[in-house]
């Protein structure tokens, strides 16, 4: 790709890389830019959780029973109990710490999102890689199946399916219900997630099937392994972290969405789901407990959805730039 | 076109077939034992073996899908037990075809529950649809056309705005303010289309508002994106250096090409949603069949489980078939495939 | 509208003014009191209006022999089934009931060895049909209950207290009138001469009568029994019938009985014309609904207790609308004797002293909701013991730690403590846990959902799977003879089917002969009994770890009068003699 650029009155023109393209465009979007450091910062926190909890500097799991009180254990103090040690305030009934919960949440319901995308996107391309190479019967086959496996419905069969898989992950594992609830939660969003990949694969790898490079690869003698990995996978990673960046807000907001009808994350374990499934009913009588950690996962979805918007705009080669 | 819409019912049936296999399997395969869900507290074995007798569940999971399949077909009765049928035919249930089993926490065919609810999604799904496509394609057309400018930013904020925000916050929001402590609308709580049309539609704008605040997001950034896209393709500058009125290039020759795949997606999402929509009917307390697939899991209703997951399955893969013919309607380029 | 809320707030700054605090029943309107236990006389103009029930909890059965929650029970003696004995209304909340006649003509007389026991029906007591009811309808619904395939869910006194002999698994060898085996032997124990019914005990039973106002004792006539089928075909025999038919999760609606004979029950004054019953509702709506009073819902009562969530705004907004009395509920941990580290007394002995009941307390919504116990009884009952708390409130985790050195086991220990799951046991148990870890446990937290708890923990596959178990339970009728051995008598409850109601598989044979002292003796001598092997229970075999008891709150819309909350008969609002203002 050429591109012109005047310096000092002469033209040169500088050949550019699509990578360094995109980086070039993603620079100029200052509201995508924004979303990554959004995105980066919740990451970072994220990461930190796990030690900032062992280093005792936030605690998500210790009741302090002194700040809730009277009728119902509602926090004592305006907005739930907001105070210099207890930024978002407390939660009803055990007075633990809503700022230190909502980001060891922020903890459990990225990784799970996370763990479920690279699932999906392994399973999905490397389906889609052999549907499109193979062609014939394999990706018949293979297709039949992806319509298959997009014809359930995911939030039921995720609800449907929570207690026997848990058991059985429990069982394997021996005890500690979390990371089963955890597991779970990857496999099934990660398994019903793989067809969105699959399709979008196998339409790249066929359209990139008849360009030249693949035919001269193969007259050159260059054996699968070579054409999958040297040739195709290059120009695959487009459209993957497209996708990516689609279906890790989704998971998000289904995990919360999840916690809220009660399946999933279990307590004491905080996630966006199972602090929302608690707070949604104290909605009308302590609204600060309902909004803080709402408003937060608004927040992560949002900055997610517009980086990946911001992306999808910087790689897209037919996008008008004004 | 006949012959392919002939294949794509067989294939419908297939499908339909497989998946309610799959999901028997998985029920039926687990290391739960079905009848002890039938029967609450204090269950001796002598109760738990007469309920595993009556409700069929000794029996092994093959001749067990059969007579599932076979009540499809020509119905069935509960219990299955010739002496009870001899001695006392009161207590026999009768189920007519298509049987989709009996449910015994709730004492009742699954028929007639499913009957009951089934309105009920239909009316939030159909209300909701017409809602988000007309703000979602309105608004996404809008965005197109006064793209870069106030308009377009605005729109598209709010999209992605709407887009981010979770459903059950929505509709807890709405519930909470506009309904319970402003008194704006009555609580939701259905009433049928044919009793009292003005409350039907009074008790599920609510509902309707939750889920057109998402999709309607989702159909304003699809359609915004396939109209800019349709925009700058030569055949519209053609039509616009040769003196068409603007709403004439938009709407007649822009508007056909996107709507192949706006009518793809929006069929495809009213198929699953009148599945039931799950967290919107949980919000609301709705009971339609979102709701009653989420009651027979926590209840652990295996009949009514797998009778749910068919059908919320075949309504997606309808939905499917629909849109692929419809596709070889609109859309004049596309052959379909012997 | 604006006119009701005037009026409410007058109400309401008379309530403040009457009332003290908020504790038993001082919130509720005006009522007439009354000495005995005949229901009180409200004026007639009472009669008249729709009462609307608002309930969050779908009714799982309306067939007599199949109720045994203390809703369906309450509503169901009160609006469509008599029994031969019932508690009567009365008239401040709180206040304990008598035992009266309601179907018989008396409370019954019992022979000098309390192994016989005969009643009498009044005579003009009609099913809705017309029909007569019989003693012979007395006696065949009675005998539903031995049909235990098929009439799931209901209580077993009958097969318990009449004189039928059993077979080798405990099964009753009577299988009830379906499949006829053994009609001969309830034939025997049960007798109709015209109007007068006889009981035959298996063993002496003081309490009988009192077990008799369950609606499992109610009558069923033979020709509408469908089995299965009749779970929520209400045929009636009270003031009230259904009309039309009830869809389970939405409800129904009851008009009068035009073949209730006032003058043959003085215990129900059936106000209100029509009632009607909606449970499509969450709890947090209905409260939300009822605390807004506005429209209908002035006409509203529930049998759901206050969520936490809404407790706060109760307060607030229903001032002069909500009550809160005791309720029969005892919440426990139970140990179980199966698993390695529960068999080891001084674990279950440092269990009970590292608890820390104010974490309850707080989570459940404070103390004027919930109180700490250490006795399985709940005060509502003579018999309670009040046995006091080992280490306090708070537990104390230094003589729990030294308590679980002597143990001999490895510190920390590993646990898992299983409960039903809420949000607000999940609150709960995160503040138990922090207890039990600073005592030297660690302990690893399971919740199950609701409708699988208890026959998770009855199921014998999970024998040896938890350590502690939380279980709630409430006296079915106001004798410590249905909670002790309910729970804790190895001999009734434990079979190879699984440890019954004895979640934790406790057996030791001095307590059951403790057990079948308490039974032979009445009167305040038996209160005695049970109380010191409540006590027992709790201190010396650390059998069970008595946690709280809970209280009920209730609100009642504007219009309703008479919503008085009966503790001793299930301990919801009586519908007995309940009215709207219209």
């Amino acid at each position: 790709m050429a591109d012109t650029t005047a310096v000092d009155g002469a033209v040169s023109i500088t050949g550019r890389t699509p990578w360094q393209i995109t980086r070039a465009r993603l620079a100029k979007d200052r509201g995508t830019m924004v979303a990554l450091c959004a995105a980066i910062f919740f990451v970072l926190l994220a990461i930190a959780a796990p030690a900032l909890t062992a280093l005792k500097l936030i605690n998500p799991y210790s009741n302090n029973d002194n700040l809730v009180g009277g009728l119902g254990s509602l926090p004592i103090g305006a907005f739930g109990g907001i105070s210099a040690q207890h930024w978002m305030g407390v939660e009803p009934g055990t007075g633990r710490d809503i700022f230190a919960r909502v980001v060891a949440g922020l903890t459990v319901s990225l990784v799970v999102a996370v763990c479920a995308v690279i699932v999906s996107l392994v399973l999905g391309t490397v389906i889609g890689l052999v549907a499109g190479t193979a062609g014939g019967r394999v990706d018949w086959w293979l297709s039949r199946l992806t319509d298959f496996v997009l014809s359930f419905p995911q939030t039921l069969m995720l609800i449907a399916l929570s207690t026997i898989v848990i058991d059985i992950l429990q069982a394997a594992l021996g005890s500690e219900r979390t990371p089963a609830s955890m597991i779970f939660m990857i496999l099934v969003m990660g398994f019903f997630g793989w067809p969105v990949f699959a399709r979008v694969i196998r339409g790249q790898v066929l359209s990139l099937k008849e360009r030249e490079f693949i035919e001269a690869a193969r007259s050159l003698g260059a054996n699968r392994r070579r054409i999958y990995f040297k040739e195709l996978l290059p120009h695959l990673w487009a459209p993957i972290l497209v996708y990516t960046t689609l279906v890790m807000p989704q998971n998000i907001a289904t995990e919360a969405a999840l916690g809220f009808l009660g399946v999933g994350i279990q307590a004491p374990t905080p996630s966006f789901g199972s602090i929302l499934n608690d707070s949604v009913h104290y909605a009308n009588s302590d609204p600060a407990y309902f909004i803080f950690p709402g408003v937060t996962l608004f927040l992560v979805v949002l900055s997610f959805n517009l980086l990946g918007d911001g992306l999808r705009d910087a790689l897209d080669p037919k996008a008008d730039r004004q | 076109m006949f012959y392919y819409i002939l294949r794509r019912l067989a294939s419908v049936v297939v499908m339909v077939f497989l998946i309610t296999a799959t999901t028997f399997a998985l029920f039926f395969a687990s290391p739960i034992d079905p009848a002890r869900y039938t029967c609450g507290k204090n269950c001796t074995p002598t109760i738990l073996e007469g309920n595993r007798k009556a409700l069929g569940y000794d029996q092994p999971a093959t001749v067990q899908y059969g007579k599932f399949l076979a009540g499809l077909v020509v119905g069935r009765e509960f219990p299955d037990n010739e002496q009870l049928k001899a001695d006392h035919p009161e207590q026999i249930v009768k189920c007519p075809a298509p049987c989709l089993g009996y449910s015994p926490s709730q004492h009742r065919t699954i028929n007639e529950m499913v009957s009951e609810a089934w309105p009920i999604s239909l009316s939030i799904a159909v209300g909701a649809f017409i809602l988000w496509m007309l703000i979602g394609v309105g608004g996404g057309i809008v965005a197109a056309l006064n793209k870069g400018k106030w308009q377009d930013r605005t729109i598209v904020g709010t999209a992605l705005i709407g887009f981010s925000l979770p459903t059950f916050f929505v509709g807890l929001v709405l519930l909470t303010f506009p309904a319970i402590k402003w008194g704006w609308v009555p609580i939701p709580k259905y009433v049928g289309f044919t009793e009292n049309p003005a409350l039907w539609a009074a008790n599920l704008i609510l509902p309707w508002i939750t889920l057109a605040f998402f999709f309607a997001a989702s159909y304003v950034r699809l359609t915004r994106a396939y109209m800019i896209e349709t925009l700058s393709e030569d055949y519209i500058r053609t039509a616009n250096a040769k003196g068409v009125a603007k709403w004439a290039v938009i709407f007649k020759h822009g508007l056909r090409a996107v709507l192949t795949p706006i009518v793809t997606a929006a069929g495809l999402d009213l198929g699953g949603l009148l599945g039931g929509a799950i967290i919107t009917e949980s919000v609301f307390s709705l009971h339609g069949l979102g709701y009653l697939a989420v009651h027979s899991v926590t209840t652990m209703d295996l009949p009514t489980i797998v009778a749910m997951v068919m059908i919320v399955s075949t309504f997606i893969v309808v939905a499917n078939m629909l849109v692929d013919i419809a596709y070889g309607f609109i859309d004049p380029r596309v052959k379909l495939a012997k | 509208m604006k006119r009701t809320k005037i009026v409410a707030g007058v109400a309401t700054v008379l309530a403040l003014g009457l009332t003290a605090t908020a504790c038993a029943g001082g919130g509720s309107a005006t009522t007439a009191p009354s000495a005995n236990g005949a229901a009180s006389s409200a004026p007639a103009s009472a009669a008249g209006g729709t009462l609307s029930i608002l309930s969050g909890t779908a009714t799982e059965h309306w067939d007599p022999q199949r109720v045994y929650v203390g809703v369906n029970i309450e509503a169901g003696n009160r609006l469509f089934t008599r029994t031969l004995t019932t508690f009567g209304p009365v008239s401040k909340d709180g206040d304990p009931a008598q035992l009266v006649a309601d179907a018989a003509t008396d409370t019954g007389t019992v022979s000098a060895d309390a192994k016989e026991w005969k009643f009498t029906i009044k005579d003009g007591i009609k099913w809705e049909d017309g029909q007569a009811v019989t003693c012979e309808d007395f006696k065949y619904g009675i005998s539903r209950t031995f049909a235990v395939d098929v009439i799931t869910g209901g209580p077993n006194y009958a097969i318990q207290y009449l004189d039928i002999p059993k077979n080798a698994d405990g099964s009753s060898k009577y299988a009830g009138p379906y499949k006829k085996t053994g009609q001969d032997l309830f034939d025997k124990a049960v007798t109709c001469d015209g109007n007068t019914i006889t009981f035959k005990m298996a063993s002496p039973a003081g309490d009988f009568n009192q077990a008799l106002t369950m609606t499992a004792f109610g009558a069923f006539r033979k020709d509408k029994d469908q089995g299965d089928k009749s779970n929520f075909a209400i045929f009636s025999n009270g003031p009230y019938k259904l009309d039309g038919t009830w869809t389970p999760n939405k409800g129904g609606t009851f008009v009068r009985n035009d073949q209730w004979d006032p003058k043959t029950d003085t215990i129900r004054k059936a106000y209100p014309d029509k009632i009607t019953w909606d449970e499509s509702l969450t709890q947090e709506t209905l409260y939300e609904r009822l605390i807004a009073n506005q429209g209908d819902d002035q006409n509203a009562i529930t049998f759901d207790q206050a969520p936490v969530t809404a407790l706060s705004n109760v307060q607030g907004g229903a001032d002069g609308r909500y009550t809160i009395v005791p309720s029969p509920y005892t919440r426990y941990l139970v140990p179980n004797f199966k698993s390695k580290v529960m068999s080891n007394d001084k674990a279950r002995e440092a269990l009970a002293l590292a608890t820390d009941r104010s974490a309850y307390v707080t989570a459940a919504g404070g103390d004027q909701v919930v109180k700490a116990t250490n006795s399985l009884i709940n005060p509502a009952l003579s018999s309670f013991p009040a046995t006091p708390l080992l280490a306090g409130d708070k537990g104390d985790p230094a003589k729990a730690k030294e308590a679980l050195q002597a143990s001999g086991l490895t510190l920390p220990v590993k646990i898992k403590v299983t409960y039903r799951k809420n949000d607000t046991l999940d609150k709960v148990f995160a503040g138990l846990k922090s207890g039990w870890d600073a005592a030297g446990f660690d302990t690893e937290l399971v919740g199950i959902p609701a409708d699988q708890y208890y026959g998770t923990l009855q199921s014998p596959d999970n024998a040896t799977k938890y350590d502690a178990m939380w279980a709630g339970w409430g006296a079915d009728f106001p004798s410590a003879s249905t909670v002790i051995p309910q729970l804790l008598d190895s001999r009734s409850q434990i079979s190879a089917g699984g440890p019954g109601q004895d979640y934790g598989y406790f057996s030791n044979k001095d307590f059951n002969a403790g057990i079948d002292k308490a039974y032979a003796l009445t009167g305040a001598d038996a209160d005695k009994a049970w109380g010191a092997l409540d006590a027992d229970a709790s201190t010396k075999y650390f059998a069970v770890i008595p946690l709280i008891n809970d209280q009920f709150v209730f609100v009642h819309g504007s219009n309703v009068e008479g919503a008085t909350v009966n503790i001793t008969f299930t301990g919801y609002y009586d519908l007995a003699d309940i009215s709207v203002k219209h």
